[in-house]
């Protein structure tokens, strides 16, 4: 049985390594990778050689944590651990193809092959070891700065660049020796006017949520507060509701969250972990929102705790759905205002005619918005003004107004629907915009 | 899965030994081989790429004819082979065989490279090539200072105390040194780079010493005034085994640290600090790379770098020496590098050896009685590689007949006439020896040439036979086709070392017969004098040099133009890099993925003095030619100075020998093409 004791662990020495990409290479030649892709990358820092900084380089693959996020939020239960090697793996015929394995973990380790529709990342070559070997990568670093040992538990706290997060990965970094932090130089002086002449270098990364590869994800999670607020306000307040139109949504919704999977006919499998993953929950608990949901609107519940029961579903699935943002590792959750639980209660409020509690959810929105608004652009995020205007002006300030002018009046109505569905949109929009993966990797680019 | 041993030929220090593990029939993966202990850690990205470079679909698999169009079409061997007959046997009728250009170069090592100029031998003759690309005036520099080019076993570095690394990125040119560099720094050592810019290697390093390009002479000059005036030389060293030291301390007189510190641009502080360190630290290590060297002056720059060791007692001992070229293993030679490239006293008549390879571009223009009308190239890519791009080209374009013989449509054989699919180093067995360590290893045969592919020998031979020579007459002198034959060809090579079997061979490296771990340990040199010659008056009798290796300005130094005339002001560096051995493996996938497209790196203070932003467009011009690419600025280039790494071929964005000069080095016949300067403007367009 597997031993932490025993587990095997990388050792990377910042001494040693001089960016060579053998390790690299070796990747994708052992694991037989199309030519261009490999599971490890080798992070250079400083390359455009600022002079009061060292240049190094990490070379980084999967660190096999042992408290891998990977494996334990992984929703189709396709990731494990071995017993013998303690190396996390993806099981290929399990894998969804969801992705959320490649959010979740702070090295960017599991990559997507589009070909096969499917999450891979380095495995600790388990054929090699079964031969007594070491990892390709490990057995061709030319200068040894890649070995193989014991695990020590070790978080590396000092290492820069080295994303810090309490996962125990299977990694201990050496820190750079005195020498080799900067040698003595006996260059010109640099001139900080000299800086936008020294445009960054830091490399392009990948990133891991565009709005282009999730649109469908936007679009599932809006549906979902939109059908949820509005089956709450219908069981609640009786308001208008057609069960047709309802459905076609909720279906269409679910539908659509399947389309981003590299692997479609396998979407049932993403509700396995239920007990672990948030990703799990949220599937499960919309499910369990939208049939007796539907069946109560068609009359075929006719249990008002039926319908009740389906409500408090319903706004599970919203929470379960912030949650799975929640434990990414670069994003810090905090009150972010595009969160979809919030989004269900407005619908909620609107449509069930709590007018005083909308606008009061509104302005809260918008103070929250402004919020994240100054601390993004502290930290060097885009203002994106015209999605800000959209956000404030459509999103917040018309339907407000257009409450306290006559929040009953039938086009009135309409307009501020309108107005809250384009500010939620343009929301949801910036939060997948502002959900960049791979922060602490660029800063020291 | 079946594992074989085999070896890399490139021209690289490393020169690793390998396993390699085949299925199926099929190349899978390549590791390395512990027994050779210099290379023992590891494979490089460029060793482990040629599982692509072999089965690339971009291999030249069978002959390629230009036809009318200039496009190429596939011709059988047979059509192939007789047009080759039918021009060489017209143009040796016509005006003799020497009208034919055999170039080679060094793409790939082997015994079995001897094979080509037998055969143009047995045919009647050819003009060949004197000198070298890459390393004579090292090369001569050491021979007329230490009588031979060897040095210490590549291990002993981490033995030193005080290591140097000047003008040699061993991190991209030679990874598996830093190894032994880290286990001297982790004893205490200090480790100090001199280079124009801040290289990988200078990341370990205590000391960076960035000196103006070219001016690497005088700064040796100044160290040493130093270390004479702090009497530190090791005088009882000195006088058993160093000759000319009294010429040589009054010549240092000169090079005061002020006048070092003009000369060079390197602040007075960083001379006395090194100086310093050489005077107290040792055993003390230069290791001179090869591109400081390929300057007007750079024979005598060489020179003035081993007298610092010879002063201060570092030759012969343990962690210390001269770390510049190897050639213990090249025991199968008769006559040596760089005595080897030299063109003869006596021309035989037969070959003429009469092109320069430094000016290969104008020389080939030049001769005369006969004119050259073929090239046949091998192994090499001029195009790319040799000065003067456009006077090559020129050149080659006036050929009434060009034959090329490669593996990939690189430069020089989109100029062929007629273009021969080349062997991989898997599909034909060689011995091989190296230049750093000195293992003689086995290059051996894994899998058969793909589609058409036969190795050079066999193109040779079947050329042979249907010029009408005998099995006698190519007896020796050119094997017969098949495995069997040659290997008992290879068998014959090694007959007079006992210990070098093919058997033994199959199984892993083995060192060259009579090895120094440390070089010179009996302190013998094979010089006129007997000693370590700073004064040598062989130097001056072979070369017009001053007999002391006194300092002068490079041919393009910016000290030597006057200010109006100025047009080129920065040093162009053109180095090598990790991710190709010269011309070599950057049209493969796998090294493409770290390495698009060449750029040029600017110093931000050359980058702002013409506007030049990061990424922005940008033209390098000089009076030779010029390349169009993107800038990137790098604040460890030593300001004033460019750099373009070597080897991009003109289908990828341009060759760096666009804009060097065909100029021959001080001595020793090499390519003084690093000296070089260029402009560098921004262009609107990237046109």
């Amino acid at each position: 049985m597997y031993n932490e004791l025993k587990k095997p662990a990388f050792q990377f020495d910042l001494n040693r390594c001089t960016g060579c990409q053998a390790c690299a290479v070796a990747c994708t030649l052992e694991n037989e990778l199309d030519l261009l892709h490999s599971w490890r990358t080798v992070y250079t820092f400083n390359e455009a050689h600022e002079p009061n900084l060292p240049q190094f380089h990490l070379s980084m693959a999967c660190n096999h944590c042992l408290d891998a996020p990977c494996l334990k939020y992984c929703p189709a239960l396709a990731i494990s651990r071995d017993s013998v090697s303690g190396a996390v793996l993806i099981d290929g015929g399990k894998c969804i193809g969801c992705k959320y394995c490649s959010w979740v973990c702070p090295y960017d380790a599991p990559k997507f092959n589009r070909t096969a529709g499917i999450m891979e990342k380095c495995t600790f070559c388990q054929p090699r070891l079964a031969e007594g070997l070491k990892p390709a990568c490990v057995g061709i670093c030319p200068t040894d700065a890649l070995q193989f040992g014991a695990y020590t538990e070790n978080r590396n706290p000092e290492i820069p660049g080295f994303p810090d997060r309490p996962v125990r990965p299977a990694i201990s970094i050496i820190a750079l020796r005195g020498n080799n932090r900067l040698p003595q130089m006996d260059c010109t002086p640099f001139d900080p006017q000299l800086t936008p002449f020294l445009s960054n270098h830091s490399r392009k990364f990948e990133p891991k949520i565009t709005l282009s590869s999730e649109w469908t994800l936007l679009l599932f999670s809006l549906i979902a507060a939109f059908s949820v607020g509005w089956f709450a306000a219908f069981v609640v307040f009786s308001s208008a509701f057609d069960v047709r139109v309802f459905a076609v949504l909720c279906f269409a919704g679910m539908g659509i969250s399947t389309l981003h999977l590299g692997k479609k006919l396998r979407a049932w499998r993403a509700l396995l972990s239920w007990k672990h993953s948030w990703l799990s929950r949220e599937i499960l608990f919309f499910g369990l929102f939208t049939i007796p949901a539907v069946l109560y609107g068609i009359g075929f519940l006719q249990n008002t705790a039926g319908g009740w029961l389906a409500v408090v579903f319903g706004f599970a699935a919203l929470f379960a759905m912030d949650r799975v943002y929640d434990v990414l590792p670069q994003y810090a959750p905090g009150w972010h205002s595009a969160r979809v639980l919030f989004t269900g209660l407005l619908v909620f409020s609107l449509l069930g005619a709590l007018r005083e509690f909308a606008v009061v959810l509104l302005l809260a929105k918008g103070i929250v918005y402004l919020r994240q608004k100054f601390t993004g652009l502290k930290i060097g995020q885009a203002l994106r003004p015209a999605l800000s205007v959209l956000r404030i002006l459509i999103g917040i300030f018309l339907p407000v107004i257009l409450f306290f002018l006559n929040g009953n009046n039938y086009d009135y109505k309409i307009l501020i629907l309108c107005g809250v569905v384009i500010g939620e949109v343009t929301d949801r929009i910036e939060f997948y915009l502002q959900l960049d993966l791979s922060p602490e990797w660029k800063k020291y680019g | 899965m079946p594992e074989f041993v085999t070896a890399c030929p490139r021209n690289c220090y490393s020169t690793c030994s390998m396993r390699v593990s085949v299925r199926d029939g099929r190349l899978r993966m390549i590791e390395p081989h512990e027994e050779n202990k210099a290379t023992s850690g590891g494979i490089c990205l460029k060793g482990l790429s040629y599982i692509e470079r072999v089965y690339s679909p971009d291999r030249i698999l069978n002959p390629l004819h230009r036809t009318a169009s200039g496009s190429f079409e596939k011709i059988d061997w047979e059509d192939a082979l007789n047009l080759i007959c039918k021009n060489i046997i017209r143009l040796k009728n016509e005006y003799g065989p020497q009208s034919i250009l055999y170039y080679t170069g060094s793409g790939t090592k082997g015994l079995l490279n001897a094979v080509g100029m037998n055969f143009w031998r047995l045919f009647g003759g050819c003009t060949t090539t004197y000198g070298d690309l890459c390393w004579p005036a090292g090369l001569e520099a050491t021979r007329l200072t230490l009588g031979e080019n060897k040095h210490n076993a590549p291990w002993d570095l981490e033995n030193a105390r005080l290591i140097i690394f000047w003008g040699k990125n061993a991190a991209e040119t030679n990874i598996h040194q830093m190894v032994f560099a880290d286990r001297a720094l982790q004893n205490g050592a200090k480790l100090v780079v001199i280079d124009p810019r801040r290289t990988q290697t200078a990341e370990r390093a205590h000391l960076l010493i960035q000196p103006r390009p070219g001016t690497d002479g005088a700064l040796a000059l100044g160290l040493a005034n130093v270390l004479i005036h702090d009497e530190k030389p090791d005088i009882s060293f000195i006088s058993r085994h160093v000759h000319g030291f009294t010429a040589f301390k009054k010549l240092v007189g000169k090079y005061t640290v002020q006048k070092v510190s003009e000369i060079c641009g390197v602040s007075p502080d960083a001379i006395i600090q090194l100086a310093e360190w050489l005077g107290e630290i040792k055993p003390s290590t230069i290791n001179a790379g090869f591109g400081m060297q390929r300057f007007t002056n750079s024979g005598q720059t060489m020179r003035a770098m081993i007298a610092l060791l010879a002063i201060t007692g570092n030759i012969g001992k343990p962690g210390a020496g001269w770390m510049f070229a190897n050639l213990q293993s090249a025991v199968f030679d008769v006559v040596k590098d760089p005595i080897a490239f030299y063109p003869p006293q006596q021309p035989d008549g037969v070959v003429r050896v009469s092109v320069s390879t430094a000016k290969l571009g104008p020389d080939m223009r030049a001769q005369s009685e006969p004119p050259l009308k073929m090239i046949w190239v091998e192994r090499g890519n001029p195009v790319t590689q040799n000065p003067e791009t456009n006077m090559v080209l020129k050149a080659f374009r006036q050929l009434d007949f060009r034959v090329v013989v490669d593996q990939f449509m690189t430069d020089t054989a989109r100029e062929a006439d007629l273009i021969l699919p080349a062997k991989s180093m898997f599909e034909q067995s060689d011995i091989i020896g190296a230049y750093w360590h000195s293992y003689i290893q086995l290059k051996q045969k894994l899998i058969d040439p793909p589609g058409e592919v036969k190795p050079e020998t066999e193109i040779y031979y079947l050329l042979a036979k249907k010029l009408g020579f005998s099995e006698a007459d190519c007896k020796d002198k050119i094997p017969a086709p098949g495995d069997a034959s040659i290997e008992s060809w290879l068998q014959e090579r090694i007959l007079r070392f006992p210990d070098i079997t093919l058997d033994r061979l199959r199984e892993g490296p083995v060192e060259a017969p009579g090895h120094e771990a440390v070089a010179f340990a009996d302190l013998k040199f094979q010089t006129p004098s007997g000693k370590i010659e700073l004064y040598s008056e062989q130097a001056a009798r072979l070369w017009s040099v001053d007999p002391l290796p006194d300092y002068r300005e490079s041919a393009e130094s910016g000290k030597r133009a006057t200010g109006k005339n100025d047009k080129y002001p920065l040093y162009f560096l053109t180095p090598n890099t990790k991710n190709r051995i010269h011309s070599q493996f950057n049209n493969l996938q796998l090294i493409r993925r770290y390495s698009e497209k060449p750029e040029i790196l600017l110093h931000p203070v050359d980058a702002a003095a013409r506007g030049i932003s990061n990424g922005n467009p940008v033209r390098v011009f000089n009076d030779r030619g010029e390349l169009r690419l993107p800038a990137k600025t790098d604040a460890g280039l030593r300001p004033g100075c460019v750099l373009v790494t070597n080897g991009w071929w003109i289908s990828e964005g341009g060759t760096v020998n666009f804009l060097s000069a065909a100029r021959e080095t001080d001595m020793g016949y090499g390519a003084a093409f690093h000296d070089n300067r260029v402009e560098v403007e921004k262009t609107i367009n990237d046109k």
